[in-house]
């Protein structure tokens, strides 16, 4: 994403709302969708802090994003998206 | 999946093991490259596997040396990997090639012949037609290009005169012949030899139309079984026109032809009919047993359900299931199951009016049955007649038809 400079949060978060815009394209948020607990898509991140089978650790503008659950891989990467597929059992966020 | 697999099998793709180190680093390295990576899982031993396009193989290299990680391609896939190891073993590819050739030529032959009838054949066997068709051309073994259908259905119909249609379908490597045989003509019409027209039952005559002959009979006559309405006789003296000629030729010898005409009577039916007051109904009363056996070595044991069956009088129904057989050999087990359904029987008592009633019907519909085609029921009664035993019912029906009574008698 862009690395311009950026206005406060809170002008940006009123701005978006005046504007009906969605807010995670407008906030620049992660958007995370779940499919019960067997697949989650994160869009928009950062890159990936650390990776295992029972842990996956996504850095985001909203700081570190912490995926806990059993035999989880990586189904694709790509520069604004990321699929996990596996047993899910948590989301932890670390923020910054 | 299925697709996405497809997607990256054609360009080619490679598996990458990553080493127990910087597994991370290479795969954000990647990322900003805009190397896409896919099912990437880590191994019980600490390496990362993941799948790459076969076309970002160039900064692989790069990649791991920025990283600091050790990475193994450990598969290729795709098809210029598979074209590569098939052009290694080309009898394989010959075989293939083979396979597919000898595939096309066998389904262009006709393995099977079948006959399709609707209803039965009456003048010609299966046989007799598969043969007409085998001397057509059309047996297993020929070649499908090399058939005309027009031509076969044409060849085999005039082989068999008997046909009135044939169609010819392929179905693959399926011929079906359906025919349609002539209708025979009734036999008294293939009669062509000189005939009277008799009557073949009493009746009323109602309606005369001489064809060909001279009528003997006259609307309103009864007539008795046997007795000749039409005959086939002409008498010269009768002939009108022709009498003097025939008078000056001193010839009187009769003509003689084959009767034809339609003589409508009314023919009157009647038919007795007794029938008990009380029938034996039986009735099952909803209650049911079921017994499971297993039959094996020319004894039955139980292995489910009552060993006695609980119920005096019952319906039993059976089903075997015997192991599906393996060529000759036969499993020498069984299973039976029988399901019981107990019975009661009743005694129904109708009364009179009602078993005559019914009884009645029986006889008429009985009647009507047999009556010949073209026959026209004018009136129809059922008359209760006195009974000698006094557990049945007597009935007597009476049928007037309007009927063609004339039958063919050759002379």
């Amino acid at each position: 994403m862009s690395r311009r400079r950026r206005l406060p949060v809170r002008i940006q978060e009123s701005l978006a709302s005046f504007l009906e815009l969605p807010q995670d394209a407008a906030l620049d948020l992660p958007k995370i969708t779940l499919f019960g607990n067997l697949k989650l898509i994160l869009e928009n991140h950062r890159g990936i802090i650390a990776y295992t089978s029972e842990a996956i650790r996504i850095s985001t503008t909203l700081g570190e994003i912490k995926i806990n659950g059993k035999n989880m891989i990586l189904r694709h990467i790509k520069s604004d998206l990321i699929t996990v597929e596996g047993d899910i059992r948590g989301i932890e966020y670390g923020l910054a | 999946m299925a697709w996405h697999n497809w997607l990256s099998y054609l360009p080619g793709y490679l598996l990458l093991e990553i080493g127990p180190r910087n597994g991370e680093r290479f795969l954000n390295l990647a990322l900003a490259r805009g190397v896409a990576l896919w099912d990437i899982h880590r191994r019980p031993d600490g390496n990362i596997e993941a799948k790459m396009r076969l076309s970002d193989y160039k900064v692989l290299r790069e990649l791991a040396r920025q990283g600091r990680c050790r990475i193994r391609i450990k598969d290729k896939q795709g098809l210029a990997f598979w074209w590569r190891s098939v052009r290694r073993r080309q009898l394989l590819l010959l075989g293939g090639v083979f396979f597919c050739l000898a595939l096309w030529l066998l389904s262009n032959f006709i393995w099977v012949v079948e006959v399709r009838v609707k209803g039965e054949l009456k003048q010609l066997s299966r046989a007799q037609i598969l043969q007409a068709a085998a001397a057509e051309g059309l047996k297993p073994a020929a070649w499908k290009p090399g058939l005309d259908i027009r031509a076969l259905e044409y060849g085999i119909g005039r082989r068999l005169p008997q046909l009135a249609w044939v169609g010819i379908i392929f179905a693959g490597t399926k011929a079906e012949i359906e025919v349609v045989e002539k209708i025979a003509l009734p036999e008294e019409d293939r009669l062509t030899g000189p005939a009277h027209i008799v009557a073949s039952k009493d009746g009323l005559i109602q309606e005369l139309v001489v064809l060909a002959g001279e009528a003997r009979v006259k609307i309103g006559e009864t007539v008795r079984r046997g007795e000749i309405l039409i005959s086939g006789i002409i008498l010269p003296s009768q002939e009108g026109k022709d009498k003097d000629a025939i008078k000056k030729n001193n010839n009187l010898t009769p003509r003689l032809v084959r009767a034809r005409g339609i003589v409508r009577a009314r023919v009157w039916y009647e038919k007795d009919l007794t029938a008990p007051l009380v029938i034996a109904e039986t009735r099952l009363t909803g209650r049911k047993a079921m017994q499971v056996k297993l039959a094996a070595g020319g004894k039955e044991f139980l292995l489910k359900g009552p060993p006695q069956i609980p119920f005096s009088s019952f319906e039993v129904k059976k089903k075997v299931f015997a192991p599906p057989s393996w060529g000759h050999f036969n499993l020498p087990a069984e299973l039976i199951i029988l399901h019981y359904q107990e019975t009661l029987v009743r005694n129904f008592h109708l009364t009179p009016e009602r078993a005559a009633a019914a009884a009645g019907e029986k006889a008429l519909a009985e009647l009507k049955n047999s009556l010949p085609a073209g026959a026209r029921v004018l009136k129809e009664r059922i008359i209760i007649l006195p009974s000698t035993q006094k557990d049945e019912v007597k009935v007597r029906v009476l049928l007037e038809t309007s009927e063609d009574i004339g039958a063919v008698a050759p002379l």
